[in-house]
């Protein structure tokens, strides 16, 4: 269960202050798939990154099974995202040097796991996603839509409570994007709270919840 | 929630594990451009230091062994002559395998050429130390009688004078018509000695030794017998020397040596130094001065390299901060991707390090025992000892991980998200 309690976002450049979020107040339950839509400028990534503990809101506070998570340190905020969420962002940002297998064990290897119990978990999804044979290609070697589907897997191969992806289909192609929602989709119907930023109304529709943000503010809040 | 140490334990691991991929297949260029400047700031903290204290130990080493040998013995400065040299050669001959040269000095001014300057003119002088010596003793305590550069050692004749090198010119590339040197005597010439009481004598130069030992090369040596004569014409003066060199055999040292020399009767009398403590005060001023230099040749080194280095690491870890954003945003801390910055330096520098050792041992210093750096007090060769190089290894261990630990800190700690978006 995540609570969003009156968060406020502003950044302040010299004497100019920009209001991003207006005061947001919302809950996820578990095992909700939630979208984020809104044009440009609404707020809705800088949503995204309070609730995701990437960023400090200026006021409000968001609560994540039970813990305030406003009065975490950095360190301890890290540690928190380490053992809690997933993450898929806009470019899949492969470490080049490392194959797909690779790329996706460390959070694994920094929460405990050994390598051995690491790969074999890794093998299960990438198969799973019928990836098994890009297991050892290296970033450079793999599609765009392939590198996507390895940040996701590298996202949700330490299952996480929430899966957050920020425009996940945005530098994909039509079919790719499809392809990817289609994965997402399949993690929903395993129990995954997934919280998803997207511009793209055909995409955010795939949600079993829609939240539409204009102005820093939620102006519609939907189940789909 | 984790202990310390299993946190501690899981950040080196995970560490380890981005370390060693990026070592396995990171940009060729970098590793070879890395490991390149540490293999040259590892051969500059050792070669050019090593040759600088090479220099200063050899000009040591032919101190000691063309003139002072293992242990020195002079009279004390209100003292003509050493005291109680009985006791002292008593007790030297209880020492087996200990040879020492008892030598007898006088100041004196020596004369070339002086039958063929025309009258009124002055023939050319120079002022020089006469040492009378034994001349088979002096052969088992230094090595003067091998470093003979013309003609041969002293021998038994009365009238023979081997001189120093520095007292003439020609027979180094060193001097040439400086001035102060007797020109260019040759083998068989005669010169005439002027003694401290007058005396005048004139001798056969039966040979020119170059010793590469300023103090030295500096001196006149003649039988002690006929100085003696020279300077105590009325007799009786047998004990009487002017310096004793002593070398030891290898399980005597020489500080148990100076110590019961020093406990005979009057020995407080004498000077009895080591040969460190005999080098000629210049000698010493030299070595510090060459010391100073090699450090700061090798500070210099070390700094432009690890600079080097810290660019080569700033560069890499900025042009890789959204892909450390986002390993930070997965829960990766700070310190396990600072430590793998840290784990890949330490594996660069070592490569760098046994490449270097490989090129020193295999190449530079079998090149330097062969073709020596000739210096007019001595040969460069380098220094090399395990402490020496153990404690370079060591400074630039300490140096190449604080060259990579200080950029990687400075991307790494800044804000997450600013990272990921490349704000």
């Amino acid at each position: 269960m995540i609570k969003v309690k009156a968060v406020v976002k502003n950044f302040i450049d010299g004497d100019v202050i920009t209001k991003v979020l207006k005061g947001i107040s919302f809950e996820v339950p578990k095992g909700q798939f939630l979208s984020i839509m809104g044009p440009s400028g609404a707020g809705k990534s800088t949503l995204l990154y309070q609730m995701s503990l990437l960023d400090k809101p200026t006021s409000g506070s968001i609560i994540i099974d039970e813990t305030d998570t406003s009065h975490l340190k950095e360190a301890e905020a890290t540690r928190f995202r380490l053992k809690n969420f997933g993450f898929v962002f806009q470019e899949s940002a492969l470490i080049p040097e490392f194959t797909a297998l690779e790329n996706t064990l460390l959070p694994s290897l920094m929460l405990g796991d050994n390598y051995t119990k690491a790969r074999n978990d890794a093998v299960k999804i990438f198969t799973s996603f019928g990836m098994l044979n890009q297991i050892d290609h290296l970033p450079s070697q793999l599609s765009g839509g392939e590198q996507q589907r390895v940040s996701v897997i590298r996202a949700i191969l330490k299952k996480p409570k929430i899966l957050f992806a920020d425009e996940p289909t945005a530098n994909l192609d039509t079919a790719r994007s499809r392809d990817l929602m289609s994965a997402l989709l399949q993690l929903h119907q395993q129990g995954q709270t997934i919280i998803m930023v997207s511009h793209e109304e055909e995409f955010a529709k795939m949600a079993q919840r829609m939240l539409y943000m204009r102005d820093g503010q939620i102006e519609k809040d939907m189940i789909l | 929630m984790p202990t310390q140490s299993n946190s501690l334990r899981l950040i080196i691991r995970t560490a380890f594990f981005i370390a060693s991929k990026s070592i396995q297949r990171g940009s060729l260029i970098v590793k070879f451009v890395t490991i390149f400047i540490l293999l040259l700031t590892f051969l500059n903290l050792i070669v050019v230091g090593g040759l600088l204290v090479g220099i200063t130990e050899d000009v040591g080493a032919k101190v000691k062994d063309s003139l002072t040998g293992d242990v020195f013995i002079e009279p004390a400065k209100e003292y003509n002559y050493i005291q109680n040299t009985g006791d002292i050669f008593s007790l030297l001959h209880g020492f087996p395998d200990t040879h020492y040269s008892p030598r007898l000095t006088s100041g004196a001014s020596i004369e070339y050429e002086y039958k063929n300057v025309d009258s009124g003119k002055n023939p050319p002088r120079v002022s020089a130390v006469i040492a009378g010596i034994d001349p088979l003793l002096e052969a088992q305590v230094t090595n003067i009688d091998q470093r003979v550069i013309a003609g041969s050692f002293l021998n038994e004749n009365w009238d023979s004078i081997v001189l120093g090198s520095s007292l003439v010119d020609g027979y180094t590339s060193s001097k040439t018509g400086s001035g102060s040197t007797l020109g260019h005597v040759l083998i068989g010439d005669k010169v005439r000695v002027r003694f401290s009481n007058n005396n005048l004598l004139e001798f056969t130069v039966v040979g020119i030794i170059n010793s590469k030992s300023s103090a030295v090369d500096q001196r006149a040596f003649i039988n002690q017998k006929i100085l003696r004569q020279l300077l105590f014409s009325a007799g009786g003066y047998n004990l009487f020397y002017s310096e004793i060199a002593v070398v030891t055999p290898d399980n005597i040292t020489p500080a148990s040596l100076i110590e019961e020399l020093r406990n005979i009767p009057r020995g407080d009398r004498n000077d009895v130094k080591s040969s460190d403590e005999a080098i000629p005060s210049a000698v010493g001023d030299l070595k510090k001065a060459f010391g100073l230099i090699g450090n700061i040749v090798s500070a210099t080194a070390l700094l432009v390299g690890i600079i080097t280095v810290f660019v080569i690491i700033f560069v890499n870890v900025s042009s890789r901060r959204r892909y450390l954003g986002i390993l930070k945003a997965q829960g990766i801390s700070a310190p396990t991707l600072i430590l793998s910055y840290v784990f890949q330096i330490i594996f660069y520098m070592l490569v760098g390090v046994i490449l270097g050792a490989i090129t020193l041992f295999v190449f530079l210093q079998p090149y330097f025992i062969r073709n020596p750096i000739s210096l007019p007090m001595a040969e460069g060769r380098l220094f090399l000892t395990s402490s020496y190089i153990s404690i370079r290894v060591i400074i630039l261990f300490i140096s190449s991980i604080i060259s990579a630990f200080i950029p990687a800190w400075l991307i790494i700690r800044q804000n997450t998200l600013d990272a990921i978006l490349g704000r």
